[in-house]
Formats: structure tokens, sequence, C-alpha cells
């Protein structure tokens, strides 16, 4: 008798168990990893690409508020998204032998569109100058670019959108992970919320991980 | 009253011994779906993509060409509901929630999922007509509005698991103190032909069961506000409003499987663990922990989205 309510609450349990926030916008990354001679990262550029649903929201809404001279609306704009992006870290996340390293404000940056396919898309372009310049034969650096809610996508798709600049005297590539979230990790992910709340919500599970390989 | 086959005595073993190999089966089956589950989430996710690409571009298509490409960009947005549906999220687990603990019928099943899917719809198109259209706000605003009325939405999920988790326990505390007048009146309805152990409720009349699909569809799909919004910016509102009804529809028939789905899943785990020797007030009993379960469930998915909801609406650069 027991048994048979336990299999009915596991059952309906089971059914509900899948619940996931999941992407409404997408943005089409590209990171360049700059070296020095020394094989130190110096900076990472970022383009962000988004899709064309929120490229027209945003450009009619840009041009209605800060039009019509559409290049000081894209500048505008820009120093709008860059102050708000940068209390999330742009979404970005450096690690160095596992320990998180901030990679400050912007020093460059540009919102613009470029036209994809006969589509208006907007692209903003970022570069990091980095503080600290770990190696990156002698320690393990991870990046990966995420939104934790999920609410935007952010990937590179293809190992294409990632580069190394003056690389060519270390010997080293770059390499992406494509993750494969499982149910064990979307539970840990899920418990882990609870004592984190700046990492609410299932974005992680879906990142990205880069990594370099040397010789 | 005649007994059904399956519950004469002879038949007991063989019974107990097919739902035995379904339970191991089922396993298996269960085991080899997790073993290729990021495969098939990852392929969801992608074609979801797809669609929304397909869709952004048949709707430009049809500002400049009208007359070629007004069918296709239905069939598009039909097929972008259906997969959006499908992967993760979409809340599409309240549905199921619901059907697999209460007792509505398969018919019922699919006219909430329709109703509650169109309705998602109709309040999209609702809310950008009323905000872009006459207040002439941002289109970010309505954006914005959006995740507010879908948190609305997800408040009105967990009133309605309380709603049953209530009717739940008053039912089983009345099915105790009347359980032996339960039992003789059963008899007299329970027909050959009803091998559930549910027993056949008061049918929920029209005005619940739309209640119950208002209450899970009164959140505007996301998605669909991008896509008004978009052809709001290019001047096709109407197709925009026809993209977004064929959304609905789309999204509707994925949930309407879904619904038969769970519905049948829930009769099946039911009819497997019959025995003769179960008496009506236990079959009461089971129907008023599944529903009490299902209430409880449906309180704690509308908690979550809830929380996503309100992390993403608060806590978002980019919208």
């Amino acid at each position: 008798m027991l048994s048979k309510y336990l299999f009915s609450i596991i059952f309906i349990i089971s059914l509900s168990s899948q619940i996931y926030a999941h992407p409404h916008t997408w943005i089409n990354l590209q990171s360049t990893f700059g070296l020095n001679e020394n094989a130190e990262l110096i900076e990472i550029k970022q383009k962000w690409q988004f899709d064309e649903f929120y490229s027209a929201m945003f450009i009619a809404d840009m041009l209605n508020e800060f039009g019509p001279d559409r290049d000081l609306a894209f500048t505008l704009a820009g120093e709008n998204m860059v102050s708000s992006l940068s209390d999330y870290q742009y979404f970005s996340n450096l690690t160095v032998d596992q320990v998180g390293m901030s990679i400050g404000q912007p020093s460059e940056y540009l919102l613009t569109s470029e036209i994809v396919d006969g589509a208006e898309m907007l692209t903003m372009f970022m570069t990091f100058t980095l503080a600290s310049t770990p190696n990156i034969k002698d320690t393990q650096i991870e990046w990966s670019v995420f939104d934790p809610t999920y609410y935007v996508a952010m990937i590179h798709t293809d190992i294409e959108n990632l580069a190394i600049e003056n690389g060519q005297n270390s010997g080293c590539m770059v390499n992406m992970d494509i993750p494969e979230p499982s149910q064990e990790t979307i539970a840990y992910a899920s418990s882990l919320d609870k004592e984190q709340t700046e990492t609410q919500g299932l974005g992680i599970l879906f990142a990205e991980k880069i990594r370099f390989g040397c010789l | 009253m005649i007994k059904p086959l399956l519950n004469s005595v002879a038949a007991r073993p063989i019974s107990l011994g097919l739902g035995l190999v379904s339970i191991v089966f089922g396993f298996i089956l269960l085991k080899q779906l997790m073993a290729y589950w990021p495969d098939i989430l990852r392929s969801i996710i992608d074609t979801q993509r797809y669609f929304h690409q397909l869709l952004s571009t048949h709707i430009k298509d049809v500002a400049n060409h009208a007359d070629t490409y007004g069918w296709s960009l239905l069939g598009v947005s039909f097929a972008y509901g259906v997969f959006h549906a499908a992967g993760p999220g979409h809340g599409k687990a309240i549905i199921v929630t619901y059907l697999a603990s209460q007792k509505e019928s398969l018919k019922q099943g699919v006219v909430i999922s329709f109703i509650a899917s169109l309705f998602q719809s109709l309040i999209a198109i609702g809310l950008i007509t009323f905000l872009v259209l006459i207040l002439n706000l941002k289109f970010r605003e309505v954006t914005q509005t959006g995740q507010q009325v879908e948190q609305i939405g997800y408040i009105l999920v967990m009133l309605l698991g309380s709603y049953l988790v209530i009717k739940a326990f008053i039912s089983f505390v009345r099915s105790r103190q009347t359980s032996i007048q339960s039992q003789h009146d059963h008899s007299h309805e329970h027909g050959e032909a009803c091998n559930h152990s549910y027993v056949p409720d008061k049918k929920l009349n029209r005005a619940k069961t739309l209640g119950v699909a208002l209450s899970m569809g009164m959140r505007p799909c996301s998605g669909a506000i991008l896509v008004l919004i978009y052809a709001q910016v290019i001047n096709v509102f109407w197709y925009g409003v026809l993209a977004t009804l064929a959304i609905g529809v789309g999204t509707g028939l994925t949930l309407a499987i879904l619904a038969a789905a769970s519905v049948y899943a829930r009769d099946w785990t039911q009819t497997l663990f019959q025995s003769d020797s179960e008496s009506v007030s236990h079959a009461t009993r089971m129907a008023d922990i599944m529903g009490f379960t299902g209430g409880l469930l449906l309180i704690f998915l509308g908690w979550s989205l809830y929380q996503i909801a309100i992390q993403v609406s608060q806590n978002h650069p980019l919208l």
C-alpha cells in the first residue's frame, strides 16, 4: 500500500522536475586573447553580436530616445550598456588556477551595428586590459562568458570565434568545451543557488569553457 | 457486477508479472534516455535557435513580399511554437504536473493545453497593442512589463496549487468520515469499462476548466513579445499578430501531446497497481493523496518559476 503511494508521488515529482529558464535572446561571441612576448595574457577583446529581434528592438528604442543622429545615439546607448553591464562584470569570468580574476572595466568599447544577411545586428566591441598578466603556459586559465539567468544565451559556437594574438611563438592553442549539463550537474547547480544568490539560474550549466593548451 | 479479466484471481499473477516487466523495461528506457539527455537538450536548444533565426528572416521577407511569404511565415511560426514548447522551460511542467495529479480527462487536458497557449499569445498581443500602439511606451518597457505579467501568472499557478491542496485535504477528511457510504455509492457507478482506480469525479464544469487554463496561460510568451516588437519595428504588425497566433497553436499542440501522455501515464500507473482487493475508499484516498501532492508541486513550481522571473526582471542589464 505504502509503496503504491510512494510510486505515484515519485511519478509526479519526476514529471515536474524539468524546470529550466530558457533563452529568448542570443548573442554570438568572439574572444581574442592578446599575449605579450612572454606568453602572458595582457588583454581580452570581445565582440558581442546580438540577434535580429533584440537588435531591431534596441536600435528602434535607441533612435527614439537619442536620435535622430545615429552615431550620437550609438555612443550614448553604448555608454548606458557598458555601465549597466559593469555591475555584472560583463557576464565574463576569467579564472587563473581556478581563482577568479577581475577583468575590470573595458579600456575601449564601441557599440555599433553590422549588416549580416541584410539584417542590422547590434554589435558591441570591448577591450579589457588586464591588471595582472598571467602566463598562459604556467597557469591554468579558463574563460567563460554567460548570463547566469540564461535569459540570454551567449555562445562562441565555434572555435573559429576564438583567437590568440601574438601567440605564434608560444606554441599554445585555444580550446573550447561545449557543456553537457546532466541531471547531476543541474541538481548541483540548483543546490548551489540557495547559498549563492548571485549565481542563481542555470546559465552556468550551458556556459562554454575556454582553455589554453600549450605544447 | 462483471469483473474485468485481469482482475480475476487466475489472471492476477500474469498481471503482476506484466507489471514488473513493464517497470524493468521502463527503467532501462529511462536510463538510456538519461544517457542521451545532454545531447537531446542541446539539439532542442539548437533547433529552437534555428527557428528563432528563421522566424526573423521570414518576418523580414514578409515586409518586402507579403504575398509570397505570408503563408510560410505562418508555417515557420507554428513550427517555432512546437519546438519552443518542447524545449526546456516554458512552464510546461505546470500543465503536466496538474494533469498527472488531478482527475481531468484526456479531452479536458487537450482543451486546457490549447486554451492556455492561445491565451498566452493573446496576452502578448494585448500588451503590445496597449503599451506600444496606445501608450507609446518604449519596446524595452514592454518586455519588462511582460516579465511582470509573467510573475503574476506564476502567482496564479501557486494559488491554483493551494486550491488543489485544500480541495484534496477536505475530500480526504470527508471520505474518512463517510467511507462506508461512499463505497456503496460507488459500486453503482463503476461499470466494467472503468478500470481506472480514480473514482469518477464530478465533472469539472466548463468555467472551472477555463479558469485552470487561464491561470496557466496568464503569462505572455516572451518569444511572442519579441516577434511582435520586431514586426512593429519593420511595419508589418498584423503579420506579427498572425505569427503570434500560429506560435500559440504550435505551443498548444506540443502541450496537448504532453497532456495526453501524462493522462495516459497517470492511468497506466494506476491500473498497474490496482488489485481486486482494493476498496473504493482506498482509491479515493489514493486520488486525494495524488491531488494533494500535485497541488504542493504546483505551489513549488510556481514559486521556482517566479524566482527565476524575478531574477531576470530585476537584475538584467540587457532587459
